[in-house]
């Protein structure tokens, strides 16, 4: 009687390893996924250009990049200042997003203006970046 | 006896590594769908561009044919962001006031990915004192590229 519980405790066993294997498998798959600084980077460029793009001057922003700074972290980026992890080029006329050591995207937006007052404040629950939409130099 | 129910139980567990992997792979193209291609903005920046270029055409009385063909100038855009990959097409009737990119591209965008995303729009303006339906095609192709390229 023992011997076959015994038999029976390790074929459960056998299944429920390959079964939890399996579980944390597509866990750390999806995990990976949902933090892949690539897509985020390419996320907050294209949005960030599309606030700078229908804005004016004096427009100020203060946007939640808590899923960016925690992703910046995790790939040892310093989230401290925001100019290592948010890039407003006014030659190119882009922006930068830099969530990962050596990389990052960048995305045009239309608008002649210049960003200034760019900021990273940490804090709880969420971290923000703040900044502020300046007339261009066409402008005069 | 005993080596035929063991048979059995293994062939048992394939077929349940075998459900699994199924699972998995059905997982895997989710996570793809789901993340795997960028985030296409195309269709948001066409209409951005579109509405610059009407309220410019409003805001701007006494316009020409002349500040249409220097609309650059005329509304202030910066043609380095349209060589990047943006689309503007501004015609009345057989009139072309306006072009930049290939707007015919922009009627093949159902077709194929890679062509741009477009808009349109008509709105009436006095154009060399004369009320003037001008038609607006505004496309965008943008795409996001490494910081260091």
């Amino acid at each position: 009687m023992n011997r076959k519980g015994e038999g029976a405790l390790q074929d459960n066993l056998r299944y429920l390893l390959a079964l939890a294997i399996f579980i944390a498998m597509i866990f750390f798959y999806l995990w990976s996924k949902s933090n892949d600084a690539f897509l985020w980077e390419d996320f907050y460029a294209k949005e960030i250009s599309r606030i700078i793009s229908s804005g004016h001057a004096g427009d100020s922003y203060i946007l939640d990049v808590h899923k960016g700074t925690s992703i910046a972290l995790s790939n040892g980026v310093d989230i401290r200042e925001a100019s290592t992890m948010f890039i407003f080029d006014v030659q190119t006329k882009e922006v930068c997003a830099i969530l990962s050591k050596g990389n990052g995207k960048c995305y045009p937006y239309l608008s002649d203006l210049v960003v200034s007052d760019v900021k990273i404040e940490l804090g709880e629950p969420t971290n923000f970046l703040s900044f502020t939409l300046n007339k261009g130099e066409k402008d005069g | 006896m005993d080596k035929r129910g063991n048979v059995g139980d293994y062939l048992h567990f394939v077929y349940f590594i075998f459900l699994l992997a199924i699972i998995s792979v059905t997982i895997i193209i989710g996570g793809f769908s789901a993340f795997g291609k960028p985030y296409d903005s195309r269709s948001v920046d066409a209409q951005l561009l579109l509405s610059r270029v009407v309220i410019c055409l409003e805001n701007n009385p006494g316009l020409s044919t002349v500040s249409l063909q220097n609309i650059f100038i005329t509304c202030r855009f910066d043609e380095k962001t349209f060589e990047k990959g943006l689309v503007l097409y501004l015609y009345s009737g057989n009139t072309e006031f306006f072009k930049y990119g290939d707007q015919v591209s922009c009627g093949l965008e159902k077709k194929n990915i890679n062509y741009p995303r477009c808009v349109a729009q008509s709105v009436l303006v006095d154009v060399d004192s004369k009320q003037v339906e001008v038609n607006i095609i505004a496309g965008s192709n943008l795409k996001s590229h490494e910081q260091n390229k």
